[in-house]
Parts: structure tokens; sequence; C-alpha cells
């Protein structure tokens, strides 16, 4: 054998010489008469079995690439028709439901919508305190609520930002 | 490829010399693919079954073969393939370890270099199969790295790893 295969060999004699002292050998000794045998056999089967279909290769690749097209383009127009119908679907909704909006009916919740109801506060602001009066049935911390209404909203941004540019 | 598996490669491929030259590539390579396949499948009927699906496989794809390796390396890919195959699809069935095997077929007598034997296959078993394969293959088959390489699919240096770490765990496995 090769140089290499020696030299590895004697490294290893070192690391498992149990193994590389001497080569375990693990039978694996066929029967008697089995390899005499063994054309007639795979004859017989490869006779007996028939040959898978095989496009040849140019066909076999121009159908991979015609597969792959057709898939992509039906993903394609699925991802499409699938968009384009939520979208109509959502506007559709939105166009026929009127906006509603449900003012809390009950005596607590009107005190605390009162009590945040002032000049300042603009129509938004004044939705969302009635959604937080609403919460506020499950005990909402006041000083929370204030918070929230203090905060900045996105539509403040908006108006900044037309102010200064 | 050296010029004698050229020349036997065109005859396969020639329609008048293909019986012929499949006749001489079989009595060629049947005892090596034999026991290469026999040291992964550990029986002679899943072996026998293997040896021949590989032999079946060679003749029908022979024609897309392109020589980009040589032939027995092609041969010992396509058996490699098909016994490790055959193993990943046996694994959830109730395999019967090499240690049972043979202790099944009594030759389980007290004798050192038979007891050796029996704790290589056992180690052997506890291995992962392309640590097992790559074992097999040079240990036993005494093939080069480079073939190796091109019947895995994995690197030289990785292969040279996995040979290591094998023959580490079978020693630590034999003597214990």
């Amino acid at each position: 054998m090769s140089n290499e295969y020696d030299k590895e060999k004697a490294y290893l004699k070192d690391v498992a010489p149990t193994l590389f002292g001497k080569k375990v050998e693990i039978p694996t000794d066929a029967p008697d008469d089995y390899f005499e045998h063994l054309e007639s056999k795979i004859r017989m089967r490869i006779h007996d079995t028939p040959a898978p279909l095989r496009l040849p290769l140019r066909r076999n690749r121009l159908l991979r690439y015609g597969v792959a097209a057709g898939v992509a383009i039906v993903l394609g127009l699925v991802t499409y028709f699938r968009y384009s119908s939520s979208e109509s679907a959502s506007n559709a909704i939105a166009e026929n439901t009127p906006l509603e909006i449900t003012l809390p009916t009950d005596d607590a919740a009107i005190e605390s919508l009162e009590l945040y109801y002032t000049d300042e506060l603009a129509d938004e602001d004044l939705v969302s305190a009635a959604l937080l009066a609403e919460l506020s049935l499950v005990d909402i911390p006041d000083n929370q609520l204030i918070d929230y209404l203090m905060e900045p909203t996105e539509l403040d941004d908006e108006l900044l930002y037309e102010q200064f540019y | 490829m050296n010029s004698e598996e050229s020349d036997l490669l065109a005859r396969l491929k020639s329609n008048t010399s293909k019986d012929a030259a499949f006749s001489e590539l079989l009595e060629l390579y049947r005892e090596p693919i034999y026991r290469h396949i026999r040291r992964m499948s550990q029986s002679h009927e899943s072996a026998d079954d293997l040896l021949q699906e590989t032999f079946i496989k060679v003749w029908r794809y022979l024609d897309s073969f392109r020589g980009e390796s040589s032939l027995s390396t092609w041969i010992y890919k396509i058996a490699t393939n098909e016994t490790l195959g055959k193993i990943r699809k046996d694994k959830n069935r109730a395999s019967v370890s090499f240690e049972e095997h043979h202790a099944k077929a009594g030759s389980s007598e007290a004798d050192a270099p038979e007891v050796i034997v029996q704790k290589l296959g056992a180690a052997l078993d506890t291995l992962p199969e392309k640590q097992r394969l790559v074992f097999n293959l040079r240990y036993y088959s005494e093939m080069p790295y480079e073939e190796i390489s091109k019947i895995t699919g994995t690197s030289v240096g990785a292969l040279k790893a996995s040979y290591f770490h094998a023959a580490k765990k079978i020693e630590a496995h034999l003597t214990r």
C-alpha cells in the first residue's frame, strides 16, 4: 500500500494498538458457490424488471425547466389573486360598514370619560378615552389613562411635520 | 481512470460488446463490492440483495456514467448509496445487532480473536453510519482518501478526522 497509508497506520498503532497491531477481520465470506450463480441471478433480474422510463438528458432538462417555470407562474398567479381578492373583500366590507362609535352608557365609565374630556382633547382622543373608559371597568389606574392620553400620537407627528417642513 | 478501466468502459458502452464486458466487470468487482456491502449490512441475505441491486443499477445507468470518476469509484458509490438507503429503511424495524447476530449463530466461543471480532462488530454498531462507512473503506478496503471523498462527497480533511475518531472509539470499545 502507499506510503501515506503506512505512515497513518504507524501513527494509529500508537493511538489504537489493538486495532492496528494486527488487522481485526470481520468475517465477510460468502457461502460456497455464491459468486458462481450471481451473474445469472443478476441477468435474470435485469431481464425481468422493466427499466425505469428515462427521457434523454436534454429533454429531461427542458422538462425540468418547464415544470419549474410552470410552478413559478402558478404560484405568482395564486399570490396575486389571493392578495387582490382579500384586499377587495376588505374594501367591500369597509365600504358597506358604517363607522360606529359606541360610547359607554354605564355611570362609572361616563364619569371617567368626563374627567378626561377637556377642550384640549381632539376627536381621536375622545374615541380613545371612550375605549379606555370601557377598559377602566376592569380597573386600569388613572395615571395610566392620563399617560396614554398625553402621549404624542402619529397624527401629532404628522402635524408637526407639516408645520416645520 | 486507468487504461484498463477506460477500455472496459468503452466496451460496456458499445452495444456489440456490452454483454461480455459486463461479465468481465462482474468478475472484477463482485467480491470487493460484496465485502464492502457485507461489512455494512452484516447479513449475507441483505448483502446479496444489495449486491444484485448495485449491479442492476450499474447495467442500467452505464450510459449516464460520464467517466468523471473511476469506474470502481462509481460502482462503490452506487453500492454505498444502496446500502445506506437500506440501513435507513431498516432503522425503524427491529434490527439484530452484530453482537446478537453472531451470538445467535453460535460462534461466541471464548477464544480471544473471536471475542475481539465480536467487540469490533459491536463497536462498529455504535458508530454513526458515515463514520462507519469511512472506517470500512479505509481500514478494510485500504482506499485512498481522495477516492473515499468521491464516494461519500466529504472533504479529505473531514474524512481523516472521521477515521481517527472512529479508530479511537473502536479501540476504547475493544479494550473495555
